[in-house]
This record gives C-alpha cells, structure tokens and sequence, in this order.
C-alpha cells in the first residue's frame, strides 16, 4: 500500500510491502527500509527498522495520529493516495478564503467575550477567555477580520472544538 | 497516635498521604466530589464520603462538608493537603469547634500569614528581609492601582493577596499593560480564591526563587531541612524543583535556615512550613511568602534528608515532640522533581483534560513517583492540571539530571497532551546544567525549549504511522504479544489489571 504522510508540514511518500508476517519492507525517504513490528498488549508497537530498534505509541487524534517515541511525541497523518486526494479536493472547494472560526482547544467554561458582534478585531486581539484547571486563557485572533457571529455566552461550559465565534475577513 | 484522619484533599497529594497513614497504621479516610468517585485516592482509602458537585467551590471549598465527613467517619485528624482549604484559617477554626485535630499549624499563624501584606509587615518587624511594594491590598480602582504602582515603580508583580501557586499573579513592565494585567489578576483570584483583592511588589530582576523547609513541633523547637530551588517556572508556576540549590553554599544556606525558623516561631507555627525567599545574584535574599502548609515539592527534600514529612506532620498534630535538633539534620546527595501537567506545550500551554487511554511510570532506581492517576482514568477538567510528580535522587547533581531525563524517557501518558517533552527539553538545557537559572529562564530561553524533532525521530514517527495503518486495516497480519486486549476474558484482563496497580501501589 502507498501512503502520503504529512508531519511537520512536510509530505513524504512511502509505500510498504509486507513479505512476511510482521515484516515488511517501506520505501521512504529515498531508501529501502527492512522493517519487523510487533504489536505489545498495551497497543504499544515495537518496531525494528533494519537495526535501529524502537517502540511507538500511537495515539488517534482529528484526521492523523500522535507517535509518542518516548519523550518526543509527533503529530502524522498517515493517508493512503486515494485518502490524499480527497483531501485535497475538499480543501480547494472549502468556504471564503481568509474566514475563520475560533474554537476552544479544550473543554472548559467560557468567564468572558471580550468582542460584540459586528466588531472590527485585528490580528492577535483577545475575544474569548475560557477557564479550564484552575486557568483562565485568552483566545485571540488568529487574523484581522470582522466578528459575524457570536456562539456562546459567558457561564457557559463548552466541549472541545467546540466553535465560539466566526469572522469574515472584511 | 490517631486511629483514623481524614483526607481533604484529591489527586496525587491525597493518595501520597494516605500511604504514609497506612505505614503509620492509621486509618486513611478520605471526601470525593461527583467527578471524582472513581479517583485512585478513594481507592486508596479505607472510608470516602461524597461531598457534592464537580466544581470544587461547591465540594472539595465547602468547610462544613469536610468536618462533617470527619464527624461522620470518626476521623480525630484531618489532614487537608495543598491547594483547597489547607491555607484557610476557617477550616483550622471550624476543626477547634468541632474538636478535631488540624494537621497544619494553629488558626493564629495561618491568619497571620494567609494575607501576603500582613506577612510582610510581621516578617519585617521579626527581622525577615522583604522586598519592596505596596503595603497592603489595594482599596479602589483604576486610578489607586495606577498611584499604588508609581510609588512602588516598575517593573511591578501584582499578587492576589490570598493567592498562592502563580494564580492571579502578573509581571507588569510599564504603564500601559497595568490596567489589562490587573483586571486579569483580579479575575483568577476571584475565581481561585474566590477574593479578588490584589496588591503590587517591585520584581527583582533575575532572581532564583530559594524557598526553606521549616518544621516546628508546638513545644517551642524548630529546624529547617535546608533550601529547595524552585527557579525553574512558568507563569509562576514551578515545573521542576531541586536541592540542593546550585547558588547557596553551607553558610548561606546557614543564614537563611536560621531566619526562617526566627520567622516561623514568631507567629507560633507548629509543624511543616516553607519560607519563601527570591535569591538575587549577590546573595540577597528577600521573604516572598509562607506557605502554611506541605508544598506540592516536599519530595525533594525528603530525598535528601530521608525524612517523610508528612509522617513528622503526622506526629507533631498529635502532640509530639521534634525529637531532634539541627545537628541532627545533614542531608546527602542531589534531588530534582519534575512534574507532569495536562497540558499542550504547542498551544500556548492550554490545559488537556480527557482520558488517559496508556499509561506508563518510570521506576528503577532512585526513582521515585507521586500520581493521582491510573489507565484509563479521566483528568477532570475541574481541577489542577498536575497529574504526577517524577523525583529523582543521585549522589550528583548531574546524575541526577541524567536519571530524571531517563525517568521521562519511561514515562508514557497517551490521551491527553502533557508537558513531557518540554522538560525533558529543560533538564538537557545547557543553561540548567551550568546551574544558571533564575525565575525568568522559561521565557528567555522559549524559543529554544521546543526544538523540531530530529530526523531519526521524524523518520520513525513516519514509519511507525504507516505500519499502524497497515495492522489496523489487516489485523490478522501482525503477530502480538503473548496476548492482547482484543482476545482475552474479562476476568484475565481484571486480573491483569490488579497486578498492575499492585505494582503500582507497592512503589
């Protein structure tokens, strides 16, 4: 099976041939690599790559997956070519360019809207605290814009990614 | 000695001392709110009582819920932890009433030393060196804030005047971030702490934050089990404490020691309390605050001293006596604490609340691990972000910093985000190493503390990805360990589970 893999905002192809069971033989990065894996109780994989030998855990997240190597923790999105190609159709025929929404990155209770509707926000103004662990954190900006709609109120608790406003871009 | 104290408290503090009741043979009972029914603290208790709702003002901050759960556990003690009540004199009053022993000091001391200004004020008069500031809370608005902080001149801390653990502190540098700065202070302690008074102190430009161990028994006699360096924060949070401290040597440590013992028995303190000092870079010193109370970093120095704190607490509630002196006190060898938060490093450090799905401590030796969590447990997001605290012990300095970075090799925690990598990052940092570091080390070195992985990492998160695909879309291909979740009974994986927490709990 042939994948495009996108970690770090790079795309890499590698395509991966089983000759055995638990064996394998991945073309990536411009070489071949011999590799044998197997799979522990925990779900955790213990991969040998010719003879660098090391374990992943593999955590699902959004469209990709976090590899935890032990104390680096990466983000990948492993697509098969089909999968890729989807992908980037949906993204071409996807809304206004330059809209944008803000989202909560974790679940917790919105303490204020610092914005109104209709406001005219630059990039990196605060628009959202959210309270979360003992926290309070400002969510701003992430480009000038003008707020089009308002989701929530203060007192409310709301889920992660849960969508707290969106703006147009002028 | 007491049967049975209660715990009024959650998380990893709670569950540590209960394990020091069970060596002691007391009874551990503990409180637990609506979201916290299945929490290891509970379960390492021999009675709990349901105090209410999620949010902790309306469970783990109501006094009244946790004497009457002492009441109606026949618990003589309580002991009430860090963070929650265990800085309120009105659970200290509340437990005189009620006829219960408080494991903390009496009811004067925690109100003298609860407000930072009237700390001040008594730690001025007892001889304790202080930093410049406001002199008390600042009554009115904007426009006192603003005349308040001339006079003190910048660059200004605000602090919430019954705060602690960073919350509701802000580092100003000049006039026009005042304002926006004090609100946002004012707004975490009101939440935190549920008084949104502040006040404003000059901050010392680099300093080390140097904090002493103090311990008094009610009979008069207090000791100090040297410094613990706390420099290493984020937001004024600590994320990595160590002892000894690389800047004070046997004669300052001396110096120190002796005032904040001098300060403690001047407001009648009776049992484990930490002096606050910032350290500047000519051996200035200058009293921040006491924290009447365990600190969440007490097992740095009891790896250094091979005393358990919480144990001489235990002891001194019941009437006991010190037993020892200050020449009785060496400690040996070096220790680090390194502690885990739920919490995205990529995102601005947003907390991470959701369910651990693996989970993984490290051990071997000189390992030492404090968690409120197991597998597949929920972090609430009601509560601190800290789930574990890694201490490491080593005859050096340096192999202790190289065992903590292998314990955080070990250490595995999948589901939520956590701050691993980050101080793995910290502890390999030239600057630490060197000893060089001081409250403002976080943010000088930000950009350097989060490096792009490595090639051979960027290859073998790619290559593991892909194979994970490929096993998930053909299961039957991958050849597992002897056995695996998918196939095994109920009863095996129950088993299986409870030899896992055996090993956990014998730790």
């Amino acid at each position: 099976m042939s994948y495009s893999v996108k970690v770090n905002g790079k795309e890499h192809a590698v395509s991966l041939r089983q000759v055995a069971p638990g064996r394998f033989v991945a073309s990536a990065f411009g070489k071949e690599w011999p590799l044998a894996v197997v799979r522990q109780a925990d779900g955790t994989l213990s991969i040998a790559a010719g003879d660098d030998r090391f374990d992943a855990q593999i955590d699902p997240f959004e469209h990709g997956a976090f590899v935890d190597l032990g104390v680096t923790k990466i983000f990948v999105e492993a697509l098969t070519l089909r999968e890729a190609q989807k992908r980037k159709l949906q993204e071409a025929s996807a809304g206004g360019a330059g809209d944008w929404q803000v989202r909560s990155p974790m679940p917790g209770k919105v303490v204020s809207v610092l914005v109104a509707e209709g406001a005219v926000v630059k990039k990196g103004q605060g628009l959202v605290v959210i309270e979360a662990m003992k926290m309070e954190n400002e969510l701003r900006a992430p480009d000038a814009g003008i707020i089009k709609e308002i989701q929530v109120k203060p007192g409310q608790t709301v889920v992660a990614s849960a969508v707290l406003l969106a703006a147009s871009s002028k | 000695m007491f049967k049975r104290v209660l715990i009024a408290n959650r998380g990893e503090i709670a569950v540590r001392i209960a394990r020091t009741l069970r060596e002691m043979g007391v009874s551990p009972v503990t409180v637990c709110s609506d979201a916290d029914r299945h929490a290891l603290h509970v379960r390492m208790c021999d009675a709990a009582v349901e105090i209410g709702p999620a949010p902790s003002r309306e469970s783990y901050l109501v006094t009244q819920k946790i004497i009457d759960a002492a009441k109606k556990l026949s618990a003589e003690a309580i002991h009430p932890g860090y963070g929650f009540l265990s800085e309120k004199p009105e659970l200290a009053a509340a437990c005189k009433k009620a006829g219960i022993v408080l494991i903390g000091p009496p009811e004067e001391a925690i109100v003298a030393m609860g407000s930072k200004t009237s700390a001040r004020a008594l730690m001025k008069k007892a001889g304790v060196p202080v930093v410049p500031g406001s002199d008390g809370a600042i009554i009115g608005g904007d426009v006192e804030i603003q005349m308040a902080a001339k006079k003190v001149g910048f660059p200004i801390m605000i602090k919430a005047v019954n705060g602690g653990g960073g919350k509701g502190m802000r580092l100003v540098r000049s006039d026009d971030e005042l304002l926006s700065a004090a609100r946002m202070a004012r707004g975490e302690a009101k939440s935190a702490f549920n008084d949104d008074a502040i006040y404003l102190e000059r901050f010392i430009e680099r300093p080390r934050h140097v904090e002493i161990q103090v311990f008094c028994d009610g009979h008069g006699n207090g000791v100090y089990f040297g410094e613990r360096d706390c420099s290493l924060q984020r937001r004024n949070q600590k994320i990595i404490e160590e002892s000894p401290s690389t800047a004070v040597d046997g004669k300052l440590r001396a110096k120190m020691g002796e005032v904040a013992v001098k300060g403690a028995l001047s407001v009648g303190y009776v049992g484990a309390g930490t002096m606050e000092f910032l350290l500047d870079p000519h051996g200035n010193f200058y009293f921040l605050e006491m924290n009447t109370r365990l600190q969440v970093e007490h097992p740095v120095t009891e790896a250094i001293f091979g005393v358990d704190l919480v144990r001489e607490q235990v002891r001194i509630a019941a009437g006991e006596k010190l037993g020892y002196t200050q020449q009785d006190i060496t400690g040996r060898g070096h220790a680090i604490e390194v502690r885990i938060y739920a919490e995205d490093p990529a995102q601005g450090f947003m907390p991470s609340p959701g369910t651990i799905t693996h989970l993984q401590f490290p051990a071997g030796p000189g390992v030492r691990v404090d968690a409120g969590v197991t597998a597949h447990a929920e972090v609430p997001m009601f509560y601190d972000p800290m789930i574990a605290k890694i201490t490491c012990w080593a005859q050096t300095r340096e192999h202790a910093i190289a065992r903590a970075r292998r314990a955080l090799e070990e250490t595995k925690v999948g589901g939520i985000k956590t701050n691993i990598a980050y101080l793995d990052a910290l502890l390999a940092h030239d600057g630490f190493h060197k000893g060089d570091v001081h409250t403002g080390f976080i943010p000088e070195h930000h950009d350097t503390l989060a490096p792009p992985p490595a090639e051979i990492e960027i290859e073998r998160a790619v290559l593991a990805a892909v194979l994970h695909r490929e096993l998930d879309d053909h299961a039957s291909s991958a050849p597992s360990a002897p056995s695996t979740t998918n196939d095994v009974g109920a009863w095996q994986r129950a088993g299986r589970h409870a030899g896992l927490l055996r090993g956990f709990f014998q730790r």
